[in-house]
């Protein structure tokens, strides 16, 4: 029983935690969009996981950490990709993202409707740790 | 005259269930005090290559890597290219520092420093 009221206490820590994370992605792309640095406003948010893009860590409903395009110039495709590869290329948020329960990234433009998606745990594998699919 | 405490004390059940309550409150918020300190204890924490502590991720150099590597990347690539150092002296020093380039595209922090480099090693001019 006690062990069940300090999973609920770490779980409640754990939604705070990735909060944090979005919190501070928006605050940093509302700096860089107001100094003028970024052309576009882009925000963070958590929407659904891509099913088949699932790990062991994955939350259930949440997995998804989605990148839109809200306001300024709108995304290109391949400013879209880029957008992408820099976040992939960062690896200790990468593994963060995972380890915080997140499995797939959303890259979105305005609109809404054209994105790009790439799945975290086959990054790391094949990027990161260099290992081939294995069937 | 004599000083009896439980004369005080009320004799009422109620009172009694209240101090066996709060001890047991005690001793759980004892109980989640230690597996705080243990997982604590438990937790090496993030790091990176360098030693430091990533546990917060500076997105700030994030967004810095979004918007400003790309153009700082091209006048790197351009203006330290080794082929611009042939016959010279400093053409090693350019050839590794164009690899050093081409590894760190998306790294706006690390492209400063090469910036920085290149002003000092090769003495390149940026506007």
């Amino acid at each position: 029983m006690w062990n069940r009221i300090i999973d609920i206490v770490e779980w409640f820590g754990e939604i705070n935690e990735r909060r944090a994370v979005v919190k501070d992605f928006n605050n940093a792309a509302k700096k860089a969009f107001i100094s003028g640095d970024a052309p576009t406003l882009l925000n963070a948010k958590t929407t659904l996981g891509e099913s088949g893009y699932h790990h062991h860590l994955s939350k259930f409903l949440s997995g998804g950490f989605k990148i839109k395009a809200i306001s300024g110039r709108d995304l290109s495709r391949d400013e879209m990709k880029e957008i992408g590869a820099i976040v992939l290329d960062n690896k200790d948020f990468v593994r963060k993202l995972i380890t915080m329960g997140w499995d797939t990234l959303y890259v979105f433009s305005d609109g809404g409707e054209n994105g790009l998606k790439w799945s975290l745990i086959e990054m790391v594998k094949t990027v990161y740790i260099g290992k081939k699919n294995e069937v | 005259m004599k000083f009896n405490i439980l004369e005080i004390i009320p004799h009422t059940k109620w009172f009694w269930l209240s101090i066996i309550e709060f001890g047991v409150i005690v001793l759980l918020l004892n109980k989640l005090a230690k597996k705080r300190r243990i997982s604590k204890i438990n937790d090496l924490g993030f790091e990176d290559e360098a030693g430091n502590s990533v546990d917060n991720i500076n997105m700030d150099s994030l967004m810095d890597n979004i918007y400003k590597s790309k153009s700082l990347f091209k006048e790197l690539k351009r203006k330290c290219h080794p082929d611009r150092f042939v016959n010279q002296d400093c053409h090693s020093i350019s050839e590794k520092l164009f690899q050093e380039i081409m590894e760190n595209e998306k790294n706006y922090e690390k492209l400063k420093n090469l910036k920085d480099r290149a002003k000092s090693e090769l003495n390149v001019t940026f506007d």
